[in-house]
């Protein structure tokens, strides 16, 4: 009699175990998704900021219609992009294209010294960080959420409901290499 | 470890609540004996308990702010700034906090909050003009750990519970030191440094606290755990008011990184 009672509480705290597990592989895995979309919401504020980047030195630099199309062909790219790969690249294409713009700023003083240019220059900045940060919590997120699914024994539980690991995000080859800094 | 921590810190904090109930408990009883009734004294003890845990869990961030003569300040007024605390929230997992600034030429900053959805982090004018960049991301990295791992919870608590009364009986100052524990700071040290994923940024800005006061004028006694290193006027009665470990030692364990 008094083996059923014990068996009934082991089953009773196996299952408070099991929910437990299968409720933090939930959680983490929203806390995924939740990161994911904080990266888009930072690039929608990134293509945002380009037009009106865009104006202002126009402004001032109208003629260097050549950095202007690459700025927003590169933008409408990332835009439009389907897949993450593409949007990756396209993300890669705006930088290239936003450093040359910058780079053609430095020939004009009066530009460089707008007040109006200056906020959005530190906008563009901030949000290139914002960009990073998020990416970062991304990655951290994935690293816990990785971890619980592979580890002994929330991994039993990850099994039964189909958890499987998930992608970092990562950086592609260019971007690592040295970066040139020409004066 | 940031799980563990944040656990322990709301188990502090129960403790503090229940040790401070307790002694305003001991107090009314002892008080109400002595007048005629223990348990009149006991019930009053229980019901200024009760509506002093609640002021202190309600609005202990707003008391320290004020004490400290905070102000808040706008995105438009420290875009830079506002930019900076945004991105390592964003990076911290929490909800960008309230930014308040303390009109006070040494280099100095805090952070509180009862859970990450009510914080506020605040530096002083000195802070913001004695860092480059790096630094200044490195202190609100580590302000930022205090709100994340729910320091920020225990420490309102333990000012307003135990710092306040400590300003009227200074020997009670002591007791503010076993419960604020230094190793809070090595914590938030590393959870910061792991935002930013730069040590060299802290242990830099750490190098220049040591080489300045970090003396805030404004700064009362009862709220000195909260400030990333201590704003009191070294020596006499503020001793018992220490609760940071050295700099050198804080410095000392970034470099092991």
């Amino acid at each position: 009699m008094v083996a059923l009672w014990v068996i009934l509480g082991i089953v009773v705290l196996l299952l408070l175990i099991f929910g437990g597990t299968y409720n933090r592989l939930v959680a983490l895995r929203n806390r995924i998704d939740n990161a994911w979309s904080q990266i888009g919401v930072q690039l929608k504020r990134r293509y945002d900021l380009i037009p009106n980047l865009v104006n202002t030195v126009k402004g001032y630099a109208a003629h260097e219609k050549e950095i202007f199309e690459k700025v927003a062909e590169a933008r409408n790219a990332a835009i439009s992009a389907k897949s993450v790969p593409d949007q990756a690249q396209a993300e890669n294409q705006i930088t290239g294209a936003l450093r040359q713009l910058f780079a053609v700023v430095e020939n004009y003083p009066d530009l460089k010294a707008n007040q109006n240019f200056l906020a959005l220059q530190e906008e563009l900045t901030a949000t290139e960080g914002r960009i990073a940060f998020a990416r970062q919590f991304y990655n951290d997120t994935v690293l816990s959420y990785n971890n619980k699914v592979q580890q002994f024994p929330s991994r039993i539980v990850a099994g039964m409901f189909n958890f499987t690991p998930r992608e970092f995000f990562q950086v592609e080859e260019a971007a690592t290499g040295p970066v040139n800094v020409q004066f | 470890m940031l799980l563990q921590e944040s656990t322990n810190n709301v188990r502090r904090s129960w403790l503090v609540l229940a040790g401070f109930v307790v002694v305003v408990l001991a107090i009314g009883f002892g008080l109400g004996a002595a007048f005629g009734s223990g348990v009149a004294g006991l019930i009053a003890g229980a019901i200024v308990a009760i509506v002093l845990a609640l002021i202190g869990y309600l609005a202990g961030d707003t008391i320290v702010l004020r004490l400290s003569r905070a102000r808040e300040v706008s995105a438009e007024e420290e875009p830079r700034f506002h930019n900076m605390v945004e991105g390592l929230a964003m990076t911290a997992g929490i909800p960008k906090p309230r930014v308040f600034i303390v009109d006070d030429a040494a280099p100095n900053a805090f952070a509180t909050g009862r859970d990450p959805a009510h914080a506020a982090v605040a530096v002083t004018r000195g802070m913001l003009e004695a860092m480059n960049r790096v630094e200044l991301e490195a202190v609100v990295a580590h302000e930022l750990a205090h709100v994340q791992s729910r320091d920020t919870l225990a420490m309102a608590l333990a000012v307003t519970l135990v710092g306040l009364p400590a300003t009227l009986l200074p020997f009670i100052g002591p007791v503010l030191q076993t419960v604020v524990s230094p190793r809070r700071e090595f914590y938030a040290d590393l959870s910061g440094v792991q935002m930013t994923r730069y040590p060299p940024g802290l242990i830099s800005a750490l190098e220049k606290l040591k080489s300045r006061t970090t003396e805030v004028q404004a700064a009362a006694r009862a709220t000195e755990p909260l400030w990333i290193e201590s704003p009191l006027h070294a020596g006499g009665v503020n001793r018992w008011f220490d609760t940071h470990p050295p700099l050198d030692e804080r410095i000392k364990l970034l470099r092991e990184l």
